[in-house]
């Protein structure tokens, strides 16, 4: 667990960090300049913060009080850099080994070959960093930050350097490592579908503040977090998984995947239909949908061009600045953003049930994950 | 060209010192000069610039004059000289040790302003990124800092050998004009111009000078083109 209560400060820049994450998986979101690559320095001990705390695990890495900071390299907090800062001197095997080599013989928790695997670096292994391509250089900055065996791994936005097709290709080694590799990560990013693909659980920054921290459904919900949010847009995540490709409609029919730890396995899923071409039968992928490309009727509509139509019940809502954001529950908690005079007008209300309506080209692919 | 280069001995001694105190030269200033180097590009202190100032002295000062202070400190009757010989029994002043400790202070602000230049040039996100990775300061300055420096530091030893082959002020100040002692190429040169009959072995050792300094250049621009080869591609 990571225990933040700090403040920072530099010219007329001042952050104040205060959340206690207990989460596995975070993800620390917020526009750029709002502060996230101060926090990460801030907790990897890169920077030292003017007042307060910071304890990971019980241990205290940082206090003003009783004058204790300890030093980055003994802290061991890993850090992947947006910019991957591998060493340009040494070959991919030896900035692999470089933090293995560093950390306790007791402490290692893997070996090269089971980081060599999990994020395919064989090949590159004797080559240098200069002859890699982004996503390659990106790969080997996650793998060298692994093999530290760090307590707690810092994602600095490791995919904003680059382009679309690259950070497809990635997003599926973050969840393998997230899924597979038991150490606590925050990641860092300021698209909310990127960080909604890794984490569930957020920390939200805006102009060095701390302004929310919690469940996604939970902030989706507050003001202060729809002021920051709403401007760039909320977004539903989800995991799926690519049924068949339907012969007469031409969709691409997803069911939503088993999240870890599951129970109602026999439930019917809820299902999407797409426009997705690109993927193949049996994929696990990530999709997105704009709460606001989601329109609500009180009864099935017949004879429409909508592909999706299904029912769910509100759970919530809030007002907020003339729109109504509304939780639903399809079988999965799913936002929907609609204006605040149609929810009134429909006598809306927690608890109602409510049909749902959503073109196919509104589901977009964020990537595919593995197959399943 | 080859046989009029056909030296005498006396003259074979001059090159084969000059190259010794060089080499002298190089070997002590190295650590030093990393040191002051780093202390240069990274360190912010208040007292800083006299530090600066003073490393860039023998820069601008008259050669004589850093051998006559040379000189008065370190001559047998100097304090520091004085010292040395009770406790060590050396004798600094007018041997060839004079010549490397005058040249390698006429050759140490070439040293610092190389290897100041190539610390300049690493990325400290580099640095910050191993200490991430569990690295110690130690640890980053020996397996990050110093290699990616290599460039710097490597022109900085050419550039205080090669001036070490050119000193000529400080040395005939301090450490005399002893053949066979202390009579470096140009002080040979200067004593062969001083003489009837001296213009044929002056040529040949300013011949030999100049290769021997183009070697030096040659060799470190290689030699730094390997190491900028091998830190950037492998």
């Amino acid at each position: 667990m990571l225990d933040l209560d700090i403040t920072f400060g530099r010219g007329s820049f001042s952050l104040r960090l205060q959340a206690k994450l207990t989460e596995r998986v975070i993800g620390l979101f917020g526009r750029s300049g709002s502060g996230k690559t101060t926090a990460v320095h801030l907790v990897a001990g890169l920077l030292a913060p003017r007042q307060g705390r910071i304890a990971l695990d019980g241990r205290t890495l940082f206090s003003a009080a009783d004058r204790i900071n300890v030093p980055a390299h003994r802290r061991r907090i890993g850090v992947v850099f947006q910019d991957t800062r591998l060493f340009p001197h040494l070959s991919v095997r030896n900035n692999l080994g470089y933090g293995q080599r560093l950390a306790p013989a007791g402490d290692r928790r893997f070996g090269l070959d089971q980081i060599v695997e999990l994020l395919e670096l064989g090949s590159l292994l004797d080559r240098r960093p200069q002859h890699l391509s982004g996503g390659e250089r990106q790969r080997v900055a996650l793998g060298r930050a692994l093999l530290s065996s760090p307590k707690l791994l810092l994602m600095d936005e490791p995919l904003a350097a680059l382009d679309q097709r690259l950070k497809k290709q990635i997003i599926p080694f973050l969840q393998r490592v997230r899924d597979r590799v038991g150490i606590p990560i925050i990641y860092i990013s300021h698209e909310i579908s990127e960080v909604l693909q890794l984490a569930d659980h957020l920390l939200v920054l805006d102009e060095g503040q701390t302004i929310g921290c919690g469940r996604y459904g939970d902030l989706a919900q507050e003001h202060r977090v729809l002021d920051h949010v709403l401007p760039t847009g909320l977004m539903n995540v989800l995991e799926m998984i690519v049924a068949d490709h339907e012969q007469q409609s031409g969709c691409t029919r997803l069911v939503l995947a088993d999240r870890v730890g599951d129970s109602d396995a026999g439930a019917p899923r809820f299902e999407l239909r797409s426009a997705l071409s690109d993927v193949a039968v049996g994929e696990r992928v990530s999709v997105a949908t704009r709460p606001q490309d989601i329109a609500l009727a009180l009864a099935a509509v017949e004879a429409t061009s909508v592909r999706n139509q299904f029912a769910g019940t509100i759970r919530r809502f809030v007002h907020h600045g003339g729109q109504a954001i509304v939780e639903l529950d399809v079988g999965a908690p799913l936002l929907v953003e609609i204006s605040s005079g149609s929810f009134s007008r429909l006598e809306l209300a927690v608890g109602k049930r409510v049909w749902c309506l959503l073109k196919a080209n509104a589901v977009q692919l964020l990537g595919v994950c593995s197959r399943s | 060209m080859l046989r009029s280069l056909s030296l005498t001995p006396e003259e074979w001694s001059a090159v084969i010192l000059s190259v010794k105190v060089a080499l002298w030269c190089v070997l002590v200033t190295t650590v030093p000069g990393v040191a002051i180097g780093w202390v240069l590009a990274r360190k912010r202190f208040w007292g800083l610039i006299m530090v600066d100032a003073v490393v860039h002295l023998p820069l601008v000062l008259p050669p004589v004059v850093v051998g006559y202070v040379l000189l008065v400190a370190l001559g047998r009757r100097g304090v520091v000289g004085r010292f040395i010989y009770e406790t060590l029994g050396l004798e600094v002043a007018f041997t060839w040790r004079a010549a490397v400790i005058a040249s390698a202070i006429m050759g140490f602000p070439l040293m610092v302003r190389a290897v100041r230049l190539g610390m300049e040039l690493v990325d400290r996100r580099l640095e910050q990124a191993a200490r991430t990775l569990g690295a110690s300061p130690g640890r980053v300055f020996v397996t990050i800092t110093l290699p990616l420096a290599m460039p710097g530091i490597l022109t900085g030893m050419v550039l205080s050998f090669a001036r070490s082959l050119g000193e000529f002020g400080a040395t005939i100040t301090f450490a005399g004009n002893i053949a066979g002692d202390t009579r470096t190429l140009p002080l040979a040169v200067f004593t062969y111009t001083q003489v009837p009959g001296g213009e044929g072995p002056a040529m040949r050792l300013v011949v030999l000078s100049v290769l021997l300094s183009l070697a030096a250049l040659i060799v470190s621009e290689l030699l730094a083109r390997r190491v900028k080869r091998m830190v950037e591609h492998g």
